[in-house]
């Protein structure tokens, strides 16, 4: 007689056979006593493993512990939004001191802006191009806005990143992952975009600019990254296939630039 | 997904789970917050949510796991007890008890000892099986030989069903 595995009749106790497997699987536990004598322990050891483990609990402080999430959250927002201040305060205090400096008399800054004034030769300190590099970069913060990130797991071991009507230059960064979920980052422009869900798959819309980070878990079955239907980039099992020519790519990553 | 709600709803789930998992109340609770932190970030439906937050979890408490030698120390760990005040017979037993379970799960297989408490915590094998990394097929045949294991060491150890 041909037993019955373990997994099997593990499957079968937990509820997780399939319906047509069922049947079949039953009716042998009927006639095999040994099947039998296995559902047996099988059954009583997870019922003492249920009956035990509750001896190892500890109580939720819930109201603690939600506070204790809000107060880190806060926590990490703030340090984040002190290091992307931290640029700007240095382009301010830059531009303070170039101005305190251009007013003290005898100061080479001084000398400078006045030879400019004039029309004059006076050579540019060495330092003169750099104190003067930030009023060009102004434009820089105002494009930045805070990322937006999506996490889905895979479905059935297949993930989908879409992205539809990316305007053209929009950045899509691909690497892969040991996480079992998908994270899809977009930055600059892009965070604007609309996100959208469902079981394997991500769709982006309409991002006009900046970058798409997608990370995509190592683990999954197959993969694929589009962008308005056309694919760039697949992932069967271990192997990766450029679908679009990568604008630039390393060991790790693969960046491509939406193209019209 | 209203997040506070999610919170009450999954937090004394992902909080038990890890308690089991470690043996250490205060790894259990820092895992399962920061899990929560990195799901602000996210957005994602409640059963995506619960299983993403399950494994981000177990992912934090593996990584600090392999960082200290934290497995030494919850051998000997016994969580406090709760109130009110049991007899010192109850004490005794349960102390004991307490021990034969930590001992046995510590004797699995770090996937085993996952696969096992996520079933307790009434994921389904599909779930289980995404969030450890095996094969859905394989997992009842995992569960078997983990709860015989389970079985045979807390036996050992002196436990009682």
């Amino acid at each position: 007689m041909i037993h019955v595995t373990e997994g099997t009749i593990q499957a079968l106790l937990d509820g997780e056979l399939p319906p047509a497997e069922r049947g079949p699987v039953e009716r042998h536990l009927e006639e095999c006593s040994t099947c039998r004598a296995e559902a047996d322990l099988l059954r009583a050891l997870s019922g003492t493993f249920s009956a035990v483990l509750p001896v190892l609990d500890g109580r939720a402080g819930l109201g603690q512990a939600l506070h204790e999430v809000q107060r880190r959250r806060w926590r990490a927002r703030w340090r984040g939004e002190a290091l992307r201040a931290l640029p700007r305060a240095a382009v301010l205090v830059l531009a303070v001191a170039t101005v305190a400096s251009a007013t003290l008399p005898g100061s080479p800054v001084r000398e400078w802006v006045e030879g400019l004034w004039k029309g004059g030769a006076v050579a540019a300190p060495a330092e003169g191009p750099a104190s003067g590099a930030p009023s060009g970069s102004g434009s820089a913060p105002a494009e930045a806005s805070a990322p937006a990130a999506v996490s889905i797991l895979p479905e059935e071991g297949n993930i989908r990143v879409v992205l539809k009507s990316a305007a053209r230059g929009v950045r899509i960064r691909v690497r892969l992952s040991a996480e079992p979920f998908s994270d899809v980052r977009a930055t600059g422009a892009a965070a604007l975009a609309r996100f959208r869900t469902s079981p394997g798959r991500i769709e982006i819309s309409g991002a006009t600019g900046g970058e798409v980070e997608v990370v995509l878990p190592r683990s999954a079955r197959s993969a694929v990254v589009e962008v308005d239907g056309r694919p760039y980039l697949r992932k069967d099992g271990d192997g990766l296939r450029l679908l679009a020519p990568a604008s630039d790519s390393t060991a790790s990553e693969v960046v491509f630039t939406v193209e019209p | 997904m209203e997040f506070e709600s999610l919170f009450r709803r999954v937090y004394p789930s992902l909080l038990r789970y890890l308690n089991r998992l470690t043996g250490d109340s205060d790894a259990a609770e820092d895992a399962a917050q920061e899990a929560f932190v990195r799901l602000l970030d996210r957005s994602m439906d409640e059963e995506g949510a619960r299983l993403w937050l399950f494994t981000v979890a177990t992912n934090l408490v593996r990584d600090a796991g392999r960082k200290t030698a934290r497995r030494e120390r919850i051998l000997s760990t016994v969580p406090v007890e709760p109130t009110p005040l049991p007899r010192p017979d109850e004490v005794a037993e349960r102390s004991a008890t307490v021990d034969a379970v930590r001992r046995a799960l510590e004797q699995l297989a770090p996937r085993d000892r996952e696969i096992l408490l996520m079933r307790e915590e009434g994921f389904g094998y599909a779930e289980i099986a995404r969030a450890v990394g095996v094969a859905p097929g394989s997992v009842g045949t995992l569960l078997a030989r983990a709860l015989k294991r389970f079985g045979e060491v807390y036996r050992h150890s002196g436990g009682e069903a």
